[in-house]
């Protein structure tokens, strides 16, 4: 059930990202465009690609940590045995667990006071729940089916 | 021992056991802006510093950089670029090996030394070294120091989250940065000529097996022509002021798309693009979470004077600038080692900055000299990532691999001193 969620998250996630990742592309080059053809660049698309890089990098991050494929420190953990290496990953999930919960908990309040400031603008921010949403329960799913990283 | 000690060495422990660095960049800055008074708003902070990444334009390049750096990868253009690479310099003793460093250092602008690098052209160059008489352990060497060389060159990935952490304009770090990035590559590359050179000499060998041709040279052109102006874009772009970076990147990546999509038709659209753009959103998503949250840990570090009192206690050891350079230079070496180049820009820089200024070091001669520390901590035994990379990727034993980059090592740091302490390498290109 847990996996089954997961798994219709990352194919939300990846459509998302293709569709973003495509908008990307073709605002950018019509601004291209413009600002030779008209002489001047549009300040919408100006305004907007930063915050498309900032959805793309969130969810890109957690599509990250479905795959293991985050930057670590890769010190210790080769050299133990599988086993430990399994226990250690229930911990590495509770942890992670806790600390996007926290950062969950405080976003709400955060995307409140963005509402309030920007108006309907504010959605613009909502990834940020969304983010520490998502990868609070890719670590709790960690707790419960821990898996060997390949180094 | 205070409960905020306790949860600092707690972090510390998870961060040694391999939690994902953005987690552990999380729980820094959470703890740390918690335990400033106790409060739990003061941890909005984080989430703002994160926001704040929204309205940084030049990250824009980031994801494109990458995609283009992927879409390349999975097609034969690094093959034809080492092709190219091998017409032009290959009829000298060494030329082979110049040639991959040449190659290397191109498709390392773009990928930032992720290990892309050793893992597309190390499955091309290796067999052709070994068939070319080199020794494994010079082709070993050659091939780890070949996926970090190229950093200074534009369009640098590191150097570009360089600029935006420091605050320094890009063009100026793209201008000051390439004297010393041909400085490295010719050090590298005097070595394999003196290394060939004798080679061939106590073999009794001709000193080139493959002689120059022009025809060589041109049907190499022809056959990478498409790819070729990549660097005509890349440089015309950037150096003569025309068009921003971040359209730089956009122009490249569509370059690249129209080039393998429909010319040489290695790429499919729909069906290999929509896997590159994931591949290449993994990859920024890594490196800007830690990016959004580090910046509010060194945030805290900035607010708590921490580089203040660095640099007193730096002064309290010595005033000299030379001295300063050295210590900086250790340091940056070790933490080459254990932190990968993006965090290290991330975490290092917001620190160094400050200080730097303090001893008289412009901005851009400290960004070289951090990223040449860099390029070394990668190869850098224990832990240097390409060390590793090259290891899985050649079924190499890592200590054979260190043994087999010794040299190359040498030679950087060598590169590292020249670049260090003659700083007109760094300032010439922007005009100081």
């Amino acid at each position: 059930m847990l996996k089954t969620l997961d798994r219709m998250l990352e194919k939300a996630e990846s459509g998302m990202l293709v569709l973003l990742f495509s908008a990307l592309i073709i605002l950018m080059t019509l601004n291209i465009v413009q600002r030779n053809i008209f002489g001047q660049s549009s300040q919408l698309i100006l305004e907007f690609l930063p915050t498309m890089v900032m959805w793309i990098s969130l969810l890109g991050a957690s599509l990250a940590l479905r795959q293991g494929k985050h930057i670590r420190m890769e010190l210790l953990v080769r050299f133990l045995p599988p086993r430990t290496q399994l226990t250690l990953q229930r911990f590495i999930g509770a942890f992670g667990a806790c600390v996007m919960g926290i950062g969950f908990y405080l976003s709400l309040d955060f995307m409140a006071g963005e509402m309030k400031i920007f108006g309907l603008r504010g959605y613009l921010s909502s990834i940020i729940p969304f983010f520490f949403a998502i990868s609070c329960f890719r670590y709790l799913l960690q707790i419960f089916y821990p898996h060997v990283e390949a180094h | 021992m205070t409960l905020f000690s306790c949860v600092l060495v707690i972090i510390a422990v998870f961060a040694l056991i391999e939690v994902p660095l953005f987690t552990i960049f999380a729980a820094l800055a959470f703890a740390c802006l918690y335990f400033v008074d106790s409060d739990v708003d003061n941890m909005q902070t984080v989430l703002i510093e994160l926001n704040r990444l929204a309205s940084t334009p030049i990250l824009v390049a980031l994801p494109l950089f990458t995609l283009t750096s992927c879409i390349l990868k999975d097609t034969k253009a690094p093959q034809r670029i080492m092709n190219f690479m091998e017409s032009l310099v290959g009829w000298m003793p060494g030329g082979l090996a110049i040639a991959g460093l040449l190659a290397c250092a191109m498709l390392t602008t773009l990928t930032g030394a992720s290990g892309v690098t050793i893992i597309a052209l190390g499955g091309i160059l290796y067999p052709m070294l070994i068939n070319k008489g080199y020794s494994e352990r010079f082709a070993l060497g050659l091939l780890v120091t070949g996926g970090s060389i190229g950093l200074l060159f534009p369009p640098s990935l590191p150097m570009i989250l360089y600029g935006v952490v420091a605050k320094t304009d890009i063009h100026d770090l793209f201008n000051g940065a390439l004297i010393p990035g041909i400085v490295l590559i010719l050090i590298i590359s005097v070595y394999a000529f003196a290394y060939d050179f004798r080679r061939r000499r106590a073999a009794g060998l001709q000193l080139s097996d493959r002689p120059f041709h022009w025809k060589d040279v041109a049907s190499t052109t022809k056959e990478a022509a498409w790819e070729l102006p990549i660097i005509a874009i890349v440089l015309v772009g950037i150096y003569g002021g025309f068009v921003t970076v971040n359209e730089v990147a956009a122009v490249i990546l569509m370059w690249v798309l129209f080039v393998e999509v429909i010319i040489k038709k290695e790429f499919a659209l729909f069906k290999d693009l929509p896997r590159t753009m994931l591949e290449a959103a993994v990859l920024t998503g890594s490196i800007i979470t830690i990016l959004g949250f580090a910046t509010g840990f060194s945030g805290y570090l900035i607010d708590e004077d921490v580089p203040t009192k660095l640099i007193e206690s730096l002064k309290s050891i010595s005033e000299n600038r030379l001295v300063f350079l050295l210590m900086m230079n250790i340091f940056l070496i070790f933490i080459g080692c254990v932190m990968d180049i993006f965090t290290a820009i991330v975490v290092v820089v917001p620190i160094l900055m400050p200080i730097a200024e303090q001893f008289g070091i412009h901005p851009v001669h400290l960004c070289v000299i951090f990223l040449v520390n860099l390029e070394i901590g990668l190869i850098h035994p224990p832990l240097g990532i390409n060390l590793l990379i090259a290891s899985s990727r050649f079924k190499k034993p890592i200590d054979e691999l260190v043994w087999a980059s010794m040299p190359f090592l040498f030679l950087l740091l060598l590169a590292l001193m020249i670049v260090t302490y003659i700083p007109w390498l760094s300032l010439v290109g922007i005009g100081k």
